[in-house]
């Protein structure tokens, strides 16, 4: 072959692979463009600002007896919820276990806070057991009798009734049967109590783990409008 | 908004228009004059459904990320509801499986790097068959397209066994373009070692060979060898 006719044949080798190059790498950019100027992604996690895992699982209503509801916490909150819109609800999220001597002594203080924020802010204790210790194991009676302050050896390590903890029955907040642990791993929950506030959207707005020295009750008035609560 | 299957039966029609192309059906298409005259090639029909098939890859692929992104917009289930088994929204919104294991990339962005890359091999064969390049081209298409294969494996075992048969038909088309583009690349890396790949070049070939015959067996008679041209053309 003619040295020129190599050139030739060479540079039209060249050109083939830098003009399939430019002609790819200018769909995906326009691809990657459409993506990023039609989404506005909220990043997964549990600290603020944050989308949390999904807690799926069984529930229990104050007063359902024995019967335990289909939970799905998306389901519960509101995607195209803006700031501003009062007319929507916040969740607490609360991980406890029956068997926490302070979750005992916390439940007073969901029980009013619970009562005080009714209508806006949906309170969720999520129910759980820890798997390195047996003394943190429940069952679902127990978890009701909890809820419910009722006659129930078992609470507190397993030795405790649970009518002995503080506070009345929690009328207003939903239990979550999560005794595998399987949403407290997602959740990078390390003990109990610890709370979350979520925005209507579901996004976090408050993780306890962050903001040391602040209890649930400031965290609550600090973040979420009262605006029209108790009207 | 555009219901999510029919969005989806856009991305399914570019992967057909694919395969119909690199078909034996796609023949009668044929003319010899214009861009119909690829019908008439094996090599060329099969560049084209292969890249038809990369391109609709590619945007299910891209789709998948938006709802990806989209869902961790909204915190709600989006789309693909029409079916019962099929839920991309709890697919791509489970934050165990959605992204790349240690890497976090979300599986929609791997498919768009993987159809791009694979897009560009195609079409860098397509437009220079006979360069130097285009064997390394090829394996290389096929090992990755291939490599695809596996990945699509493990997200269907997800789907099957920890999420429980729950399918996100997106993803599945993306798959299945990924299987195509593997048996394309696997028959044109048949095809390119045979005379169809290029025919004006195999008979090029052939010719320069048969002279090369001819001279070889007038110098075997001892014969006078008549000079040849520096292009190889007998003198007349």
């Amino acid at each position: 072959m003619k040295m020129t006719e190599f050139a030739k044949h060479s540079r039209a080798a060249n050109d083939a692979r830098v003009g399939s190059m430019l002609l790819v790498v200018g769909v995906f950019l326009v691809a990657v463009m459409i993506v990023f100027s039609t989404t506005d992604a909220v990043p997964m996690g549990v600290d603020e600002g944050e989308m949390p895992p999904n807690i799926e699982g069984k529930s229990h209503r104050h007063g359902a007896g024995t019967s335990w509801e289909n939970f799905d916490l998306y389901d519960l909150t509101a995607a195209n919820w803006t700031e501003g819109d009062y007319n929507a609800t916040w969740f607490v999220i609360e991980f406890m276990s029956t068997d926490c001597p302070v979750c005992m002594g916390f439940g007073d203080e969901m029980e009013e806070l619970s009562s005080v924020w009714s209508g806006r802010v949906s309170f969720i204790a999520i129910a759980v057991d820890f798997k390195f210790n047996e003394d943190f194991t429940s069952t679902r009676e127990e978890i009701v009798a909890f809820q419910e302050k009722t006659d129930y050896m078992g609470c507190d390590h397993g030795t405790g009734n649970c009518n002995s903890r503080d506070g009345g029955p929690h009328v207003d907040v939903l239990y979550v049967d999560d005794r595998d642990a399987s949403s407290m791993e997602d959740w990078d929950v390390s003990g109990t109590p610890t709370s979350f506030i979520l925005s209507p959207n579901g996004v976090v707005i408050w993780n306890q783990k962050n903001n040391a020295g602040e209890e649930l009750a400031e965290a609550l008035f600090r973040l979420v409008p009262t605006d029209g609560l108790g009207a | 908004m555009v219901d999510s299957n029919i969005m989806l039966a856009g991305h399914a029609t570019i992967i057909l228009l694919g395969l119909f192309v690199a078909s034996p059906y796609s023949n009668q298409l044929y003319k010899e004059n214009g861009w119909r005259k690829i019908f008439n090639s094996a090599r060329d029909k099969l560049l084209t459904g292969l890249t038809l098939v990369l391109l609709g890859g590619f945007t299910v692929s891209t789709h998948t990320w938006w709802f990806h992104n989209k869902y961790h917009e909204m915190g709600g289930d989006i789309g693909c509801s029409a079916f019962g088994s099929f839920s991309c929204g709890d697919v791509l919104a489970n934050a165990d499986y959605n992204t790349v294991p240690l890497m976090g990339i979300p599986w929609g962005m791997v498919g768009m790097l993987a159809f791009a890359l694979l897009g560009f091999l195609a079409i860098s064969v397509r437009k220079e068959h006979t360069a130097s390049w285009v064997p390394l081209y090829l394996n290389a298409g096929y090992v990755i397209s291939g490599f695809g294969i596996l990945i699509a494996l493990y997200l269907l075992y997800i789907e099957i066994v920890p999420m429980e048969m729950t399918f996100c038909q997106y993803c599945s088309l993306a798959h299945i373009a990924d299987v195509i583009a593997f048996v394309f690349f696997l028959k044109l890396k048949n095809l390119q070692t045979e005379d169809e790949w290029a025919p004006e070049v195999a008979a090029a070939a052939h010719a320069a060979k048969a002279r090369e015959k001819r001279r070889n067996e007038r110098k075997k008679g001892g014969g006078f060898v008549k000079p040849t041209s520096r292009s190889g053309d007998e003198e007349e």
